[in-house]
């Protein structure tokens, strides 16, 4: 199915299709063009214009419909193009061709001609190159499902546009990522509108020894320039050695520059793929955190948001802000990333507008929170509890450690904060894994067990209402006392960077033993061996007027 | 000029771009010459049969290049032309000599033969030269 345009050549009427028509009007306008400052130039065009009307009929004839880009193709090389025409009036053509953007050119390319043009203001001019000419992207409008970007990128890169979408279509299925970089790409990939552009878009390939043939040609470029600076600088001998000397200088320094913008040109493409690569990835990453993937972010998980936020609005409202602050420059970084590799150089300044409004809306929706979360940790109670323990028969306490269950991810684990702490619906309690546990000298003749419990909130009596919150149990059997590596807090409650620190409180004398497992709350203790922590489990210690001491440590 | 640069362009041998630019000057200045005999030859003639009996003849490639011609001829006076409603597609211009015309193509046929002889007795001339230099 072709989109048909009706037109009127030389006074008749004429159905004839979009690709055909952008074809013919560029065909006529070149003409016009061509013979800008003849005598009469509205009559021979006009000449022109209903010779083509009569050649056209003549194809309508015998029940077709509609003129076709074939027709507009035989039609012209009847006609012929302009260079074609002789005369003199190709003199004055010369200097109006040149004031076009668009220099009608001899080619054997697909349409028989194709056309130089404006790069970001450098003018390409490939009069004698023939069909070269510079491929870049463009969302095709001939085969498209959605945008034409698919097919565009595979006419780019010469594969099947088929590929192209099977491409998107599975990285749709990766976090709706496939779905974010094609409407990135609609956006900022043109389409091809003008027969130029479809030309542009099906031009030379673009391969390794294209961009090899580029690199060699402009080397080449490069090297006739310096030797013509070098032949002008020997011409001017010694009339002016100053001068002759800062040619050669400025020649050098061109030359330099030259060759590193053409490294440039290839780092940028480079530079395109990695932006790109980066800003998917970490798209895919923040997807997955707000939609609670990864187990270390409380966005996913209704109740572990709610232990940071006062509300569920607030929760939306946070992972709006979050999803702007980031997404923004990630989107961002996609688009530069894309710019490069294909090449695209208009300027899309709305675009840039709206997404830096957007982003500073998710800075200030991010800051209001922030700061609001802020407020929430103004002050911190510590409140000491003493934990009633049973004097051991013997001089020795063996210390212990109850595990959390839940340290193993199970079927009851809904998340986990790495290290820090599991969440489970099963009592309707987190655990939390910031135990520390202290060993200090003892005033008197007892072991001491204190639990340190410490909060922060919004005011000193919300943070001692939270500190009281923190729920642990110890156990004792006998010389055995088992403390444990979490404590808990209730569903409703708030994180509120409650900590619990364990004191325990040795008489000089007496010794401790501390299992394997306590390995994991023990805090930075003193003693006269110097001994790490981690070293000092399965160990017995002693309580001397001077510190802990190594009972049974070999080699200490 | 436009034409010698692109020719120049195109290919890379300067000799054969000389040799064709002079046949592309000399194959212009009797376009005009045939263009005017051909419309003589008719008591009206539209383009396209002009374009077909040059083509015959092999003076042109392609139709663009009659019309600027036909429209120059015209302002000189040497033609006129009237609208005739065609069968098939917009009406066509069919051309005719003026008086103008027809006393400019006498001329110029004169100035022809005049230059058909004078060539051949040039080529006649330096031909005997070169056979008496050889002998």
């Amino acid at each position: 199915m072709k989109k048909t345009v009706t037109v009127n050549i030389g006074g008749i009427v004429f159905h004839i299709d979009e690709d055909a028509f952008e074809l013919l009007h560029k065909y006529l306008e070149t003409i016009k063009a061509h013979f800008h400052t003849s005598e009469g130039k509205e009559e021979i065009t006009s000449d022109i214009e209903a010779r083509i009307a009569e050649l056209f009929s003549e194809k309508l004839k015998n029940g077709k419909q509609v003129v076709s880009i074939e027709d507009v193709n035989e039609a012209i090389a009847i006609m012929g193009k302009p260079e074609e025409f002789g005369g003199d009036e190709s003199n004055s053509s010369n200097a109006s061709d040149k004031t076009k953007g668009e220099n009608n050119q001899h080619s054997d390319g697909q349409y028989g001609y194709s056309y130089g043009y404006n790069y970001g203001g450098k003018r390409e001019n490939y009069q004698y190159t023939g069909t070269y000419t510079k491929r870049r992207v463009y969302r095709n409008p001939d085969d498209k499902v959605l945008g034409g970007v698919c097919s565009g990128i595979s006419s780019y890169l010469d594969i099947d546009p088929l590929w192209m979408r099977l491409i998107f279509a599975v990285m749709f299925f990766g976090f709706g990522s496939g779905l974010l970089i094609y409407i990135i790409l609609w956006i900022i990939i043109p389409e091809a509108k003008t027969t130029a552009e479809k030309l542009e878009m099906r031009g030379e390939k673009v391969n390794v020894e294209n961009i090899e043939k580029n690199i060699k040609e402009e080397m080449d470029n490069l090297k006739n320039k310096f030797e013509d600076f070098k032949k002008e600088a020997k011409d001017m001998g010694s009339k002016d050695r100053r001068d002759r000397a800062r040619g050669v200088v400025g020649n050098i320094a061109h030359g330099f520059i030259s060759g590193i913008l053409v490294l440039i040109n290839v780092f940028i493409k480079f530079f395109g793929v990695i932006f790109v690569v980066i800003g998917i990835a970490v798209f895919i990453v923040l997807i997955r955190i707000l939609l609670g993937g990864i187990g270390w972010y409380p966005m996913g998980h209704p109740h572990l948001a709610m232990l940071f936020f006062d509300s569920r609005t607030q929760v939306l409202w946070s992972s709006i802000g979050i999803s702007l602050l980031v997404g923004i420059p990630l989107l961002m970084l996609m688009y530069k990333g894309f710019r490069l590799i294909f090449n695209i150089k208009t300027r899309n300044r709305p675009l840039n507008i709206i997404a830096a409004s957007v982003w500073l809306v998710g800075v200030v929706i991010c800051s209001i929170i922030f700061f609001n979360k802020l407020d929430n940790y103004n002050e911190k109670s510590t409140t000491r509890i003493d934990a009633n323990i049973t004097q051991p028969a013997g001089d020795i306490l063996y210390v212990d450690v109850d595990r959390n269950e839940q340290d193993e991810w199970s079927d009851n684990t809904h998340f986990q904060f790495g290290d820090i702490g599991t969440f489970s619906d099963d009592n309707g309690l987190i655990n939390f894994h910031n135990v520390d546990l202290k060993i200090q000298k003892s005033n008197d003749d007892n072991f001491h067990l204190t639990k340190v419990q410490s909060a922060r909130g919004r005011t000193y009596k919300e943070a001692e209402t939270f500190a009281h919150g923190i729920n642990s149990e110890v156990k004792q059997k006998d010389s055995l006392l088992i403390i444990p590596n979490y404590y808990s807090l209730d569903e409703k409650t708030k994180f509120k960077f409650q900590h619990l620190n364990f004191i325990l409180k040795v008489p000089v004398g007496k010794s401790v033993y501390l299992a394997q497992r306590t390995k994991y709350i023990l805090d930075d203790i003193d003693n006269l061996n110097d001994t790490e922590d981690r070293h000092m489990v399965n160990h017995k210690w002693v309580m001397t007027d001077r510190g802990l001491k190594c009972v049974d440590c070999k080699g200490l | 000029m436009y034409c010698m640069v692109l020719y120049f362009f195109r290919n890379f041998a300067p000799m054969e771009n000389y040799i064709a630019n002079v046949e592309a000057q000399m194959r212009k200045g009797i376009l005009e010459l045939c263009i005017l005999n051909i419309i003589a030859s008719e008591e009206e003639i539209y383009p396209s049969e002009i374009i077909a009996r040059l083509k015959e003849s092999k003076l042109i490639v392609v139709e663009g290049t009659l019309y600027p011609l036909l429209t120059r001829l015209k302002n000189q006076g040497l033609l006129s032309y009237q609208w005739v409603e065609s069968p098939s597609g917009p009406p066509r211009k069919y051309y005719a000599l003026t008086e103008d015309g027809r006393a400019c193509l006498d001329e110029l046929n004169k100035t022809w033969n005049e230059l058909i002889f004078a060539v051949k007795q040039t080529i006649k001339k330096s031909k005997r030269n070169e056979e008496n230099s050889n002998s």
